[in-house]
């Protein structure tokens, strides 16, 4: 994320304190929920993100509500909203999803090195090279791929939260994880061995990626 | 009431013309457009049609501080906003003769 747009996010998420009506601060939530999850970036997210809380905040002093002020259908609203701001090309499309997978597949590569640091330790032979199974892989792959879809779906249908209940989520994370548990008992081939400082340096490589394309995106 | 559908097509010259008048804001344009006539038009229907307007560098806008405390976005006419502002009068003032010319017929046609 360039400065100015980390700069406009965090005069928005300080700015959004001020609006005092609950059910204003969930339309607004609702709303920038709405607009994260399209095609834009996120530099034009936040412009609009402030316009709509600056309005809200404004209204509400009037002593209007966030219906009064935006209108009864704020799915409509957001859609005539994103519809006037640039689309991301493709090129920026890739880049940026790839910049939100990096910190996830960073996590899930911190968390494979320390199970594999931790078994070593308890062998009775221990090595510094570690077997990527393909178990591995496919949990890595389908946690990362789980994820964006809930929170895509989460955020699309933020006005129409009976769409997707807390119980979906919770029943669909927990069938993903016990994928993943099956993944790794059923799918022990090994792929590739690496030794435990290349995979220290592919983490901190991977780390390194998402901070470039951070800095050089939106 | 003005149906929507034929408010689409004039809405984006009549906010124009509101914002050559002088510098203005979304609440306050929603409150010209009533008492002009046009009924309650929302902020929220107002603000894509601005940010359209922005886009195609018809007007500009600034943040600036309002007596009631929350900044608020004015927005002023451009000159190319100017230019489209004649022609959205000028194609107006033709379509308004050309369905008055017709009106004034059918009243005619009705009273023989």
């Amino acid at each position: 994320m360039s400065r100015r747009t980390k700069l406009l996010l965090k005069e928005n998420n300080e700015a959004e304190n001020r609006i005092q009506n609950e059910e204003n601060e969930s339309i607004l939530t609702d709303i920038t929920v709405y607009i994260r999850s399209s095609n834009i970036n996120s530099y034009y997210q936040e412009t609009v993100r402030r316009d709509i809380l600056e309005m809200i905040a404004d209204g509400e002093k009037r002593g209007e509500t966030a219906r009064e002020i935006i209108g009864d259908d704020y799915k409509l609203f957001c859609d005539n909203v994103i519809a006037e701001l640039p689309r991301q090309s493709r090129k920026e499309q890739i880049l940026s999803s790839l910049r939100d997978v990096l910190p996830s597949a960073d996590i899930l590569l911190l968390i494979w090195l320390g199970f594999q640091l931790v078994s070593q330790v308890n062998s009775t032979d221990p090595t510094l090279y570690f077997t990527v199974t393909a178990g591995n892989i496919f949990c890595a792959i389908l946690c990362i791929a789980g994820a964006f879809c809930v929170v895509h779906a989460i955020c699309r249908n933020a006005f129409d939260t009976a769409a997707v209940s807390g119980k979906t989520v919770f029943f669909t994370v927990f069938a993903l994880l016990l994928i993943c548990i099956c993944a790794n008992v059923f799918l022990p081939f090994p792929l590739l061995r690496v030794h435990a400082l290349t995979a220290a340096g592919a983490t901190a490589a991977v780390f390194a990626l998402y901070k470039i394309l951070d800095a050089k995106l939106d | 009431m003005i149906p929507s559908q034929m408010l689409k097509g004039t809405l984006e010259g009549c906010v124009l013309a509101i914002i050559s008048k002088e510098e203005t804001y979304g609440y306050e344009i929603s409150e010209q457009l009533m008492e002009y006539g046009f009924g309650k038009i929302t902020e929220g229907t107002i603000y894509p049609l601005l940010l359209r307007l922005e886009k195609n560098e018809l007007i500009s806008a600034t943040y600036k501080a309002s007596e009631l405390g929350p900044r608020r976005k004015y927005y002023k006419l451009t000159e190319k906003g100017n230019d489209a502002l004649e022609d959205f009068f000028q194609s107006y003032r033709e379509l308004s003769d050309a369905v008055n010319h017709l009106m004034r017929d059918m009243q005619g046609g009705i009273q023989k």
